[in-house]
C-alpha cells in the first residue's frame, strides 16, 4: 500500500524548499521597493528568480499546478481543483 | 544554487558568529522593564516589574545595503532575511515567579 | 489583478484540537489590527499615495493576504472535527449558532469586522504613520497570542507572523524617509 503522495515527508520537503526560496524573494522584493538602486540586491533577486522557476517547475510536475489562470500547465482531468488546498495540508 | 551569490546568501563567513546557531544574537536584550507605582490599596500582590519589547526597527531609519543575511532555510524559519532585523519573543506563560 | 498561489507562505502546524485558541486567533482574522484590516488598508491607500511607494503598499498588502490565509489555516485546524459541545465549552457557542464551523470576519470577542478599523486620510505622511502604528499593534497582538498558548507548533507560526510585522514597519518607515527627501536622485547607497 503506497502512502498518499501529499502525506509523505518528500512532499513536505518539496513544499518547504519552495517556501524557502519564495521567502528570500519576498524579502528582497520589499527591500528593493525602498532601495531600487541596490545593484547587488537586484542581482541576488534575479538569481533567486531563476532558481525559483526551476524549483516550482519540479514541484508542479509532481504535485500539480501552483497557480491558476494559465500560469501552469494542467494534467487531465483538470488538476487545479484537486485537494489538498493549502489550509488542508 | 551555485554561483557568486551563494557566498553572499549562504554564508557562514558573512554571518556574525552569534547569529549562526539560532535566529537571534546573544547581544543586547530587546526587553525593557518598568515598575508601576504601588499603592497599599492595590488588591493583587505586586509584580516585581513589567516588561515590554523594543524591536530593532526602532533603531533603524533606513536599512543600509549589504547587511549580512541568514542562509535561505534559516531566513524562512526566523521570519526575516536579515539577522539585524530579528526580534526574539519570550512568552510570558511559564515565567513563574517572574514579572510580566 | 491577483493570481492565487496554492501554497502557504510558511508551514502552519498545530499540535492539538484547541477551539479556545481558535477563538482568540480571530483577533488577527477580523480584528481592528488583524490581517484583513491590514491588507485592505494598504491596498486601498495605493490610489492616493505618491507613485514612489505604491509598489511597497501593493507588495505588503499582498503579503497580508498570505498572512490572513495562515491565520485561517490555524483556526481551521484548531476547530476541525470539534464537536458543538467542545466549541461551546471554548466560548464559541454564539459563533456556532450563527456560523456552524464557518470562519467569519470577527474579532476574538465576536464583534464583526468593520471598515471603520482602517483609515485613509489621503495625506501620505499621516497614512504611512497609520500603517506603522498598525504594524506595531499587530506585533503586540501576536505577542499576547503567543502568551495564550503552550502549543510550540502554533507559537512557531505566530512568531513568524510577529517578525513580519517588524519588517513591514521598517519598510513603511523607509517609505516616510523616501517622501521626506528626493532619495531617488541619490544613486549611490
Amino acid at each position: 500500500m503506497n502512502a498518499h503522495p501529499f502525506h509523505t515527508e518528500e512532499y513536505r520537503q518539496a513544499l518547504e524548499q519552495l517556501q524557502v526560496v519564495d521567502f528570500v524573494l519576498l524579502e528582497l522584493n520589499l527591500y528593493l521597493d525602498t532601495h531600487p538602486w541596490d545593484v547587488q540586491a537586484i542581482q541576488q533577486f534575479n538569481h533567486y528568480t531563476h532558481e525559483r522557476m526551476k524549483i516550482a517547475n519540479q514541484f508542479q510536475e509532481k504535485y500539480g499546478p501552483l497557480q491558476n489562470y494559465g500560469h501552469a500547465y494542467s494534467g487531465c482531468p483538470w488538476s487545479w481543483i484537486e485537494t489538498p488546498w493549502p489550509w488542508q495540508v | 544554487m551555485g554561483n557568486e551569490f551563494e557566498a553572499q546568501s549562504l554564508p557562514e563567513e558573512g554571518v556574525p558568529p552569534e547569529f549562526r546557531a539560532g535566529c537571534h544574537p546573544a547581544g543586547r536584550s530587546q526587553e525593557r522593564i518598568h515598575v508601576p507605582y504601588r499603592s497599599p490599596c492595590d488588591p493583587c500582590p505586586p509584580l516585581p516589574f513589567k516588561t515590554y519589547v523594543v524591536p530593532p526597527n526602532q533603531f533603524i531609519v533606513f536599512q543600509p545595503p549589504n547587511w549580512p543575511q541568514y542562509p535561505p532555510e534559516q531566513a524562512l524559519r526566523c521570519g526575516t532575511l536579515w539577522p539585524a532585523l530579528h526580534s526574539p519573543y519570550r512568552p510570558r506563560r511559564g515565567r513563574e515567579g517572574e514579572a510580566t | 489583478m491577483w493570481v492565487y498561489e496554492k501554497k502557504l507562505q510558511y508551514p502552519v502546524r498545530v499540535s492539538k484540537c484547541d477551539p479556545r485558541m481558535a477563538k482568540l486567533l480571530l483577533e488577527q482574522y477580523g480584528g481592528a489590527d488583524g490581517e484583513l484590516a491590514a491588507a485592505l488598508r494598504y491596498l486601498n491607500q495605493r490610489y492616493s499615495i505618491p507613485d514612489k511607494v505604491i509598489g511597497l503598499l501593493t507588495d505588503i498588502g499582498t503579503e497580508e493576504f498570505a498572512h490572513l490565509e495562515m491565520i485561517a489555516t490555524m483556526v481551521y485546524k484548531l476547530t476541525k472535527d470539534a464537536t458543538p459541545q467542545q466549541l461551546d465549552a471554548a466560548g464559541l457557542g454564539p459563533h456556532y449558532v450563527a456560523h456552524d464551523s464557518a470562519l467569519f470576519y470577527s474579532n476574538a470577542a465576536g464583534v464583526p469586522w468593520t471598515a471603520a478599523y482602517i483609515q485613509a486620510k489621503g495625506d501620505p505622511i499621516a497614512d504611512l504613520y497609520e500603517d506603522i502604528a498598525a504594524e506595531e499593534k499587530a506585533r503586540a497582538t501576536y505577542q499576547w497570542l503567543i502568551d495564550m498558548t503552550d502549543d510550540v507548533d502554533l507559537q512557531d507560526g505566530l512568531k513568524f507572523l510577529r517578525e513580519r510585522e517588524i519588517v513591514h514597519s521598517l519598510r513603511f518607515r523607509e517609505a516616510v524617509e523616501i517622501l521626506k527627501e528626493e532619495r531617488e536622485v541619490r544613486k549611490v547607497f
